[in-house]
């Protein structure tokens, strides 16, 4: 459903909660997948909402990335060595390496349309995952699992690449 | 001008009116600072085990709290029973030292043969009038400044434990959009060194008063505990700490009995053993590498701080160097990226 449209048995008067989409969007991402509401919640208030214009840069490829993104409104796309290698949607969880190493980003963001972005800061998540180990380890366990099938992603892609040179 | 170049002097200028503002607070927010540094790690790992924060803060923070009450009832009361007789003690400070001038000079003049009477010197010296304990013990403005500082210390460490994460979150939501990451890692940087140092500075001062306050104790010293203590922070003073350690055991020496290079030579060993081990054991495992300045650098900042703004500006220059560079570093690197 998006923002503007209200279904007749909604209250026309109750005030929309503008944190609900930013808590909807974190709970659908593979971080915190099977992580109980309330500690999402609790993470989610940790988050940083910010508003971009069409042709502004989220983050350039070689600055030090210290936090990974989820898509509140508008599109994003991703660039290396000026190719564009992905166009992203409302609700697209990226840049999450950053949560784990203190690495230049590997690309580039470019927002295409008027876009806000939530970002999630690593040094706020691992504040977070000091206070609440429990929870912290299952996030934690997210984020490996989430790295490793990228991982894997890649090594296909690499190896389609190479018996595809073989064959040539 | 650029526009980063606008929002950073305006920023500096923020901090320093803000700062110059809150002189008379420098106290409480110095111990306010100190007890987070402290105690954050605790309040931190009672919450791991599931105790809510106000309870959490109030365990961490309570102990400290009546120890520095405790400490504080104490000065008053020594203060209240000392300061009237100072002035007498002062008197008999600087006959101490007139005495063991003239005795040098005496074997000058024997060893050299030349007649300096610089006995006359100090004799000409009037320190009663210049430290002049009376004005001291009237005037309660200073007083009053001090006892201000204490009762604000309580609320401020507990709101400092419970908000200071929300306070530093909306800071940082300040920052504009292409500086948001660079302003986050700055101050992740920033705050880990300076959370190391200080940390390692407050242990130092406590293990450093420890042992010279035993050492004192076996020696016979009057008042061990505050001769530690004051040895405890002469140490946090980088490279002259030990020539600034020596001046209380000495005075307190001096007022008493008089100068007896026995004696002299107990204080010295104490602090050595101090010294020594802080230097051999206290400095390289907890302070080793977190500042990273010259020794050259530092030195000099140490003298000229302690020109401009006495112990305090001794004891924190080297932080805020530590601060500044990496401030400096870490913008100029972030300012370099495409």
């Amino acid at each position: 459903m998006s923002h503007s449209q209200r279904h007749l048995w909604e209250n026309p008067f109750r005030r929309k909660d503008p944190a609900s989409a930013t808590r909807e969007a974190w709970r659908n991402t593979p971080l915190l997948s099977d992580v109980p509401a309330s500690v999402c919640n609790k993470l989610v208030e940790r988050t940083h909402l910010r508003h971009y214009q069409p042709g502004e840069y989220l983050f350039r490829e070689g600055e030090a990335g210290v936090s990974a993104a989820v898509i509140i409104s508008g599109n994003i796309a991703i660039e290396s060595d000026e190719k564009r290698i992905a166009e992203l949607q409302p609700g697209d969880f990226f840049g999450e390496s950053a949560l784990l190493q203190d690495a230049p980003r590997s690309a580039s963001a470019i927002a295409l349309s008027e876009a806000t972005v939530s970002f999630l800061v690593r040094f706020q998540l691992e504040e977070f995952v000091r206070h609440r180990p429990g929870a912290g380890l299952e996030i934690m366990t997210n984020l490996a699992r989430l790295l490793v099938a990228r991982l894997h992603r890649g090594n296909r892609g690499s190896g389609k690449i190479i018996s595809e040179a073989t064959d040539q | 001008m650029k526009p980063w170049l606008t929002r950073m002097a305006v920023g500096a200028s923020i901090l320093a009116v803000t700062g110059y503002l809150l002189t008379p607070l420098w106290i409480a927010a110095l111990l306010c600072i100190l007890f987070y540094l402290l105690l954050e790690p605790i309040v931190a790992s009672l919450q791991a085990v599931g105790v809510r924060k106000d309870l959490a803060i109030a365990t961490a923070l309570l102990p400290p709290l009546i120890a520095l009450t405790y400490f504080a009832a104490h000065l008053a009361d020594v203060g209240r029973e000392y300061l009237p007789q100072l002035g007498a003690d002062i008197e008999q400070l600087q006959l101490g030292i007139t005495r063991t001038v003239a005795s040098f000079d005496i074997h000058l003049e024997s060893v050299l043969g030349v007649q300096l009477q610089l006995a006359n010197q100090v004799a000409a010296l009037d320190l009663r009038g210049w430290i002049q304990p009376e004005r001291l013990l009237a005037s309660t403005s200073w007083l009053a400044n001090v006892l201000l500082n204490l009762v604000l210390v309580p609320p401020l460490a507990w709101f400092f434990l419970r908000d200071y994460r929300s306070w530093r979150d909306q800071a940082l939501s300040t920052l504009p959009n292409h500086q948001f990451e660079l302003g986050w890692l700055m101050y992740h940087r920033v705050c880990n060194r300076l959370q190391a140092y200080l940390r390692g500075l407050v242990l130092q001062a406590l293990i450093l008063a420890s042992i010279t306050s035993v050492g004192f104790w076996l020696i016979g010293m009057p008042s061990p505990l505050l001769l530690g203590a004051l040895t405890g922070i002469a140490g946090l003073v980088p490279y002259l700490g030990p020539l600034l350690a020596m001046i209380a055991p000495v005075m307190v020496m001096i007022a008493g009995p008089g100068l007896d290079p026995g004696a002299l030579m107990e204080i010295i060993l104490v602090l050595a053993v101090g010294f020594g081990f802080d230097n051999a054991v206290v400095i390289p495992f907890l302070l080793a590498g977190s500042v990273n300045l010259h020794p050259a650098v530092a030195m000099v900042a140490v003298v000229v701080a302690g020109h401009v703004g006495g112990i305090t500006g001794m004891v924190l220059v080297i932080p805020l160097l530590g601060m500044l560079r990496i401030i400096v570093e870490t913008t100029y690197r972030g300012l370099q990226s495409p």
